[in-house]
């Protein structure tokens, strides 16, 4: 054999290796009911179609359920071979208030290792922004939720200015890697009810259920599950006291309500930030809400599994994202740490793991955020939470992958407001 | 719900010969035990090698998932059933011959992005080789990549590879050595 075989069949080898060693479920489509007659013939010409969009369905749901981290599925590779998603949606600004803001013009399908956009979308008439962008975990279904232009608060007299939100719509976006095309597809209007604001949201690994929290600030949300497939709801709130507004507080509890849902990997667990008991005094916690249980009582149906470590409960704390790992036994954290009074004020922006069945915290990183620092934001976490995308890690406007202590950048641009693998 | 209707993931009791236990079940329960044993047994490496031709795992899985369901709804016309590996092998192949046809019109933007072997994080990795290897294996013609692929990634024997890729053997000889001829000329090494 020449030496140029030798070289192509290693590396014909380890390129395989990339794919892990458990590989997806099977889905079959129906079982076939016996032999088919000759007057069923037709019929079953006619059903064809149907059969095949059915076949699809399991297809895409099978491939949705199983692929990366998303899935829950651990791998049996060494750690290194952990790879990225190859591509992501970013939510871009040609402006960089905008950027800042939030109010992002367009979402872009990006290539992981080279930044390259492979599509393009726009928020459809009469939306003019994205808010918001959450992904499954086939790295090819997204949802956004499109806002339209603001408007000032309505007036109402002796009543003052009323809390207004821009009319929202969700948007399922689909991208396909064969064509290099993205698709949007509106969902039900009714799913954003007139004058609430989407805090946060997470699709299911298998991209069939969208979490939400709707609801105005600090009064009114609520924790939404809906069903892409049927367009049903159901929700879940809680009393922080006897007198207490349904879910007064919100959730996110003090503050947390953007990156603070996520789902993991079976699709039956949804891992929000809520109060660690219900009354006073309480402090954050990331609780666990099993979605296959009955009930609408948000407290009473989760259970915490992750706080903040006690010494952080002395110093003024916010948490900016608190997420699961898909296999649930981690939970990521990106708090922002500040002195309580003392001067000269101090801010640090820590990422931190913390262990679901241990408690055991282990900080990641820890930066100084008047120093030049941008605050991180956790993008992308594999099954276990040992490869993770996060911008922010590094100086200025940056990404990069953090696997334990390694980080490797990745092309970024200051256009970017926000991103999800 | 979903599950049942669409057939679901397959869910297996296993004997001792590594085959599931389907005695006294219908034969459409038989028919998906044999292919959800099969695919326990050899998914791994068709989506291997899927993922060789096509180079996007997630197309590698659904070539491997249609390959497996084609078997699945075929299962009573397969004549020799301990063909079936070669069936859906050679299913695999057909599916990776039609993404990678599908993909024509995307196909500025595709070679911009450099799929998983080119990810940031294994750029760093210093696989730089390998990379360069398996985009020069990217750019031959389709024929010429599938025998390089079926002969020294899978080690199958040149009557195999041509009954699989529906040549003569001549035809798949000449096909290797034009690939390697190729690939030597784009790595600067002869072949």
């Amino acid at each position: 054999m020449t030496g140029l075989e030798n070289k192509l069949r290693a590396a014909l080898r380890d390129t395989a290796g990339e794919i892990p060693d458990d590989p997806p479920p099977l889905w079959l489509p129906p079982a076939r009911r016996g032999p088919v007659w000759p007057g069923q013939r037709r019929w079953i010409s006619w059903a064809a179609p149907l059969a095949a969009a059915a076949l699809v369905l399991a297809v895409v749901a099978a491939s949705l359920a199983v692929v990366h981290g998303g899935s829950g599925r651990t791998t049996s590779k060494p750690a290194g071979r952990a790879a990225v998603p190859p591509y992501y949606v970013a939510l871009t600004a040609p402006a960089y208030p905008d950027v800042y803001s939030g109010n992002a013009t367009a979402a872009e399908v990006r290539a992981t290792a080279t930044g390259a956009v492979l599509a393009k979308v726009v928020p459809p008439k009469p939306y003019v922004h994205f808010a918001g962008v959450t992904a499954a975990a086939d790295h090819r279904t997204f949802v956004l939720v499109a806002e339209e232009k603001s408007h000032p608060p309505e007036e109402q007299p002796g009543e003052g200015p009323h809390p207004y939100y821009q009319p929202s719509r969700f948007y399922l976006l689909r991208f396909d890697p064969g064509t290099g095309r993205a698709s949007l597809l509106a969902l039900p209007a009714a799913f954003i009810p007139a004058n609430a604001e989407v805090h946060d949201m997470a699709l299911s690994p298998d991209g069939t259920s969208l979490a939400a929290d709707i609801g105005r600030d600090y009064v009114g949300s609520h924790l939404i599950v809906f069903d892409l497939a049927t367009g049903t709801e159901r929700a879940w709130s809680f009393k922080t006291c006897a007198s207490c507004h349904p879910s007064g507080g919100g959730l996110g509890f003090v503050g947390t309500n953007v990156d603070a849902l996520s789902w993991t990997g079976d699709g039956k667990h949804l891992a929000f930030v809520g109060p660690n008991r219900a009354g006073w005094p309480s402090h954050s916690t990331v609780r666990l809400l099993d979605v296959t249980l009955p009930g609408s009582d948000l407290l009473a149906t989760s259970r915490p599994v992750a706080s903040p470590p006690p010494e952080d409960r002395l110093t003024m704390v916010m948490w900016r994202g608190a997420i699961i790992t898909p296999d649930g036994r981690t939970v990521v954290i990106v708090e922002e740490v500040a002195s309580d009074g003392a001067a000269p004020i101090k801010v640090r922006d820590r990422l931190l793991k913390i262990s679901v069945a241990t408690g055991r915290v282990t900080v990641v990183n820890d930066l100084n955020v008047l120093a030049g620092y941008q605050y991180e934001q956790v993008m992308y976490s594999n099954a276990t939470g040992n490869v993770l995308v996060v911008s922010g890690a590094r100086k200025g406007k940056t990404a990069g992958i953090l696997h334990g202590d390694r980080y490797t950048p990745i092309p970024w641009d200051r256009h970017i407001a926000t991103a999800i693998w | 719900m979903e599950s049942e209707e669409l057939g679901g993931a397959a869910a297996l009791s296993w004997t001792d010969s590594g085959w599931p236990e389907a005695r006294g079940k219908p034969a459409a329960d038989s028919a998906a035990a044999a292919v959800a044993a099969l695919y326990q047994h050899h998914a791994v490496g068709l989506i291997r090698l899927a993922y060789l031709m096509l180079g996007d795992r997630a197309g590698a899985e659904d070539a491997v998932q249609d390959a497996f369901c084609g078997l699945y709804r075929h299962w009573d016309r397969l004549a020799d059933r301990d063909r079936a590996l070669a069936y859906v092998r050679s299913s695999v192949l057909n599916g990776c011959r039609s993404a990678l046809r599908r993909r024509t019109t995307g196909r500025r933007l595709l070679t911009a992005y450099q799929p998983p072997t080119a990810s940031a994080e294994a750029a760093v990795l210093g696989l730089e080789e390998r990379q360069e290897v398996m985009r020069a294996v990217r750019r031959l013609p389709e024929r010429q990549r599938e025998a390089l692929v079926l002969r020294f990634y899978l080690d199958l024997p040149e009557r195999e590879i041509a009954r699989l890729m529906g040549l003569r053997p001549s035809s798949v000889r000449s096909a290797t050595a034009r690939a390697l001829k190729a690939l030597g000329h784009a790595l600067g090494e002869p072949s």
